[in-house]
């Protein structure tokens, strides 16, 4: 339905008596749109892309003159002649040429060595552990959930994942953020169209929406899950308008790749471009888990190299729009996995579970370059698994993205507070 | 132009008539006399939510006029129910399981016509609580055709149709032996790299998921136990010796010469363990019953149960020797499953909320129902990770939400029946909507509170408060331009229009989301 045909439905029905709570809150955010603003420093937004599954990042950032990355990856390790190289010690997967060039215009950083005391090597605890920002207990709250909440926004529209469902990271016990496939497809049909391209042959839409609004207008009749699928449904229609409306403002000549993480990430800055005060946003991408077969054989192809390529390809045409748009002072891109993967290869070439990985940001105030210290691959510096020794707590890193960079109150969102890194010039 | 909007609707959506509120009390019934259960249309409807897909308004009468124990006896015994209709229905459906890969003599599995035919049994098995529990421990032994797509050589089905065999063979059977044959299972050996697991290069893939996720649950063991586990279950991997003439067919096969026959320490036990010693000593633990237990109970009941209850349903299944079915008579027969704690109280899986919908409604052929669990992110054979779906909450946020609706809009815009070709084959099923004017005479319904209390009956079980009722009734009475009529159902186009959007009004309220 369109926006118009939505506000003409609302228009005959009756008078307010009793506003429900949380349409008041929702004009409350509207008012306190300009609050929000000054609050993520003007307009400012975070992109956070989730590569699910454990990436290797050993093959990612390589390490490629380190005589204990060779003698551990016989098979899976890049031939040095292959690794783009960046200082002479480390350098990045030859299907990363994108975000090489970005590398070289300062506006990428990669974090060495990232991770958490104890780590554990369960997708399911690790993603969670990184979700909610809290590794030594078990926690309910996303770590982006809580600042949202913090900035008290009770807009419908303050964050948004796009692709998938809500991840963790973006649900609290006040509720989760929305998320949407594409902007095409977030919206209510109501007509009963009968088949390809025939008319509805007796149109009610109008009617079954003010009905619909009506029902979702009586929360105090639902509790628990009932009153949850009741907000989520309002919070649906309401976004799916605002959406449909902001999407004329977008217009772009960039050519995303042929990819769903490229779809996605096209989508993220159509929303921007639509400027409907959405803060973060969310793109996970999966298939990391690279147990075995992480490559074809020949270690430049296979499975590993597709996802780079993938990634890399993906967030460069991002970048071009980001500054097409004017964007690219006003963006900033955090990447990463639950962990990373072993450094020894097992015998079915792939690599297990690991713990530390670099995590990238990027930026048009993002200071390129390595941050941190990569961990020592020596055998006596791994731990009795076998894995790398964390350097870099990522509690530490999130903190600057929420001091730095959201304008939130890292210490309250994290319970403690972390030093933050040098990696952003604002 | 957001904050207008906002106004526009605070102005809009407030005000209703002072109306009685709260949930409508169904109609009081005596308790059935052996459990005590409160044997009615709605508890009839939530034990066929629960143990089943849900059910049809004619089916709900029967099991409410044959009581509540033989209702259970039928659910939890289903070699005594004849399933033969469905079965012939099955084969007349010519699902196309496996194809030939393009230009190869390979032939793997159809992600899209398993569905189908899943879906299919789903909505018309009279053993739905089978069909269930299949489906139970699919998600619990969540393995992917994305991954697992081959095909046996010697009979033509699809590995990952083979361990639905035997995960429907276990399926109210013995919970032991269903963990012994699932670390056999083809599609396992290969979904959790165990075909390569050997004594030179143990992987742990199937060790870790076998405790953290299919027995004893996380952190309930070391990572030592895990890989001395690992090392348990080398050699535990195809027969690749075979008979120069002899096709490789997928076939388990325990090879010594791979085989780390060394002693390992697990879980405090020392010995010469191999793989069925390793599942032994799990089942030896309390936890593990308790682990299944609990899961079973927030499948089937309300989530994060007591601990006393998770004890005491562990008691249950561990002194049955881990048989599935006492467990699960305890569970339906346990007061909680029909107090109101348990009530509407799980969100309905994708798959749930299109095959119930079919069975409430009588909609026959699944063909498009796989493309909306898809968007729903649901699909079957493909769980996301040995994880299996996210259960609960996660199945709604505003995005699949959307979707959903917009199923039940699509399904509900199928008028009569419809020859549908599936694609890339010669096969033609009949595609039917709902007969809306049938259930109109059938029933006799005229006014419009009559079509109301119908539809909320059947889609609802009647858990509709009186002031969605009165938005439903306001609804049917209203014109084109939004001002109040009459209702006339002996009008041409009331059906099409007024009872197909009532319908659908129906499907959209908070409560049918829920099971």
């Amino acid at each position: 339905m369109k926006r118009r045909d939505f506000l003409k439905n609302l228009t005959f029905l009756s008078s307010a008596l009793c506003a429900p709570t949380f349409l008041v809150n929702s004009i409350k955010a509207a008012k306190a749109q300009g609050i929000t603003q000054a609050a993520t420093a003007a307009g400012r937004k975070l992109l956070v892309v989730e590569l699910a599954g454990g990436n290797d990042g050993l093959n990612t950032i390589i390490p490629y003159t380190n005589d204990f990355y060779r003698a551990q990856r016989p098979l899976l390790g890049i031939p040095s002649a292959d690794v783009l190289d960046i200082d002479g010690t480390y350098g990045m997967h030859p299907a990363m040429t994108d975000l090489r060039d970005l590398w070289d215009q300062g506006v990428l950083a990669a974090v060495h060595g990232v991770g958490y005391p104890n780590p554990n090597r369960s997708h399911f605890r690790s993603s969670d552990i990184w979700h909610t920002a809290a590794p030594e207990v078990v926690a309910k709250d996303g770590w982006l959930a809580k600042h949202l909440d913090d900035l008290d926004s009770q807009s419908t529209l303050d964050a948004l994942a796009i692709g998938g469902g809500v991840p963790k990271a973006m649900i609290s016990s006040q509720g989760a953020s929305p998320a949407i496939q594409s902007i095409e497809t977030f919206q209510l049909d109501t007509d009963f169209t009968p088949g390809d391209g025939m008319n509805a042959p007796y149109p009610d839409g109008s009617n079954i929406n003010a009905a619909f609004q009506q029902v979702l207008s009586q929360p105090q009749n639902r509790f628990g899950l009932q009153e949850f699928v009741g907000r989520t449904a309002l919070d649906a229609t309401l976004a799916s308008i605002e959406l449909l409306e902001g999407d004329d403002s977008y217009s772009s000549t960039v050519e995303y790749p042929d990819t769903a993480f490229a779809e996605n990430l096209r989508t993220v800055a159509r929303v921007m471009a639509a400027d409907l005060g959405v803060s973060v946003y969310y793109v996970t991408i999966g298939g990391f888990d690279t147990h075995a077969e992480q490559t074809n054989g020949n270690p430049l192809q296979g499975v590993h190299t597709t996802l780079l390529q993938t990634v890399s390809q993906g967030l460069a045409a991002f970048w071009q729009d980001m500054q097409q748009l004017g964007f690219d002072q006003d963006v900033l891109v955090m990447s990463f996995s639950e962990f990373g993967r072993r450094l020894f290869e097992n015998a079915s070439d792939g690599t297990d579970h690991g713990t530390a990985n670099q995590m990238f940001l990027l930026g048009g105030r993002v200071i390129g370059g390595f941050h941190g210290q990569h961990p020592s691959l020596a055998p006596g510096d791994l731990d009795q698994i076998g894995d790398m020794k964390f350097t870099q707590d990522f509690r530490g890193v999130y903190a600057t993205v929420l001091e730095n960079w959201l304008g939130g109150d890292a210490a309250a969102v994290l319970g403690e507070s972390w030093p933050t890194l040098d990696v952003l010039d604002v | 132009m957001k904050r207008l909007l906002l106004i526009v609707l605070l102005l809009a959506t407030g005000g209703l008539p002072a109306a009685a509120q709260g949930p409508v009390i169904s109609r009081p019934s005596p308790p059935d006399r052996a459990s005590g259960v409160q044997w009615n249309r709605a508890n009839a409807a939530h034990l066929m939510r629960r143990a089943g897909f849900s059910a049809s308004p004619a089916e709900i009468d029967r099991l409410v006029d044959q009581g509540f124990q033989t209702t259970l006896d039928e659910l939890l015994n289903p070699e005594l129910v004849d399933d033969t209709a469905m079965l012939e229905g099955l084969e007349a459906q010519q699902y196309q399981l496996i194809r030939l890969a393009p230009n190869d003599e390979i032939y793997f599995a159809d992600p899209l016509e398993l569905n189908r035919w899943w879906l299919y049994r789903m909505i018309h098995s009279r053993r739905q609580l089978e069909e269930k529990m299949t489906y139970f421990w699919h998600d619990h032994f969540a393995t992917s055709v994305q991954e697992v797509i081959q095909v046996k050589p010697s009979t033509g089905r699809p590995l990952i149709l083979i361990q639905q065999d035997t995960l429907r063979l276990h399926a109210l059977g013995n919970f032991k032996d269903l963990v012994h044959d699932m670390a056999r299972d083809p599609a396992m050996l290969i979904w959790l790299d165990n075909f390569r697991n050997i004594r030179e290069e143990p992987n742990e893939n199937w060790a870790r998921e076998l405790l953290e996720l299919f027995t004893m649950g996380v952190d309930q063991y070391s990572e030592e136990d895990i890989q001395e586990a690992a090392r348990a279950f080398t050699g535990w991997t195809f027969n690749v010796f075979r008979a120069p003439d002899e096709e490789f067919d997928y076939d388990f096969a325990f090879i010594p010469l791979v085989h780390d026959d060394g002693e390992k320490t697990f879980l405090g036990q020392t010995g010469n363990w191999d793989g069925d010693d390793i599942i032994d000593i799990i089942f030896q633990q309390e936890v593990t019953a308790e682990f299944i237990a609990g899961k079973l109970w927030e499948f089937f009941v309300y989530p994060d149960p007591e601990p006393g209850l998770v004890r005491q349903l562990g008691r249950v299944f561990r002194e049955s020797g881990y048989e599935i079915k006492p467990l699960m008579r305890a569970i339906f027969r346990h007061p909680e499953f029909f107090s109101s704690k348990a009530y509407r109280a799980l969100m309905k899986a994708p798959v749930e909320a299109g095959v119930g919908f079919a069975r409430e409604m009588g909609l026959n052929d699944p063909q498009f129902l796989p493309f909306f669990i898809f968007q729903m992110n649901q699909i079957l054979f493909a769980p996301p990770d040995v994880g299996g779906w996210t259960s609960g909450v996660g199945w709604v946020n505003t995005s699949t939400l959307l979707f959903r609706y917009n199923y039940y809009n699509d399904m509900l815009s199928i008028r009569g029946t419809v020859p549908v070709r599936t694609r890339g084959t010669d096969v033609v099923r009949m595609v039917n909507g709902a007969d809306l004017n049938g259930m109109i005479g059938q029933f006799g319904l005229s006014s419009e509170e009559e079509v109301v209390e119908h539809f909320v009956d059947r889609l609802l079980a009647g858990d509709a408060t009186m002031d969605e009722r009165i938005v439903l009734e306001d609804y049917l009475r209203r014109l084109d331009d939004g001002t109040i009529g009459t209702f006339d159902i002996d009008n041409p186009v009331t059906v099409d229009k007024k009872v197909r959007g009532l319908a659908y009004l129906v499907t959209l309220l908070p409560a049918y989301q829920l099971n």
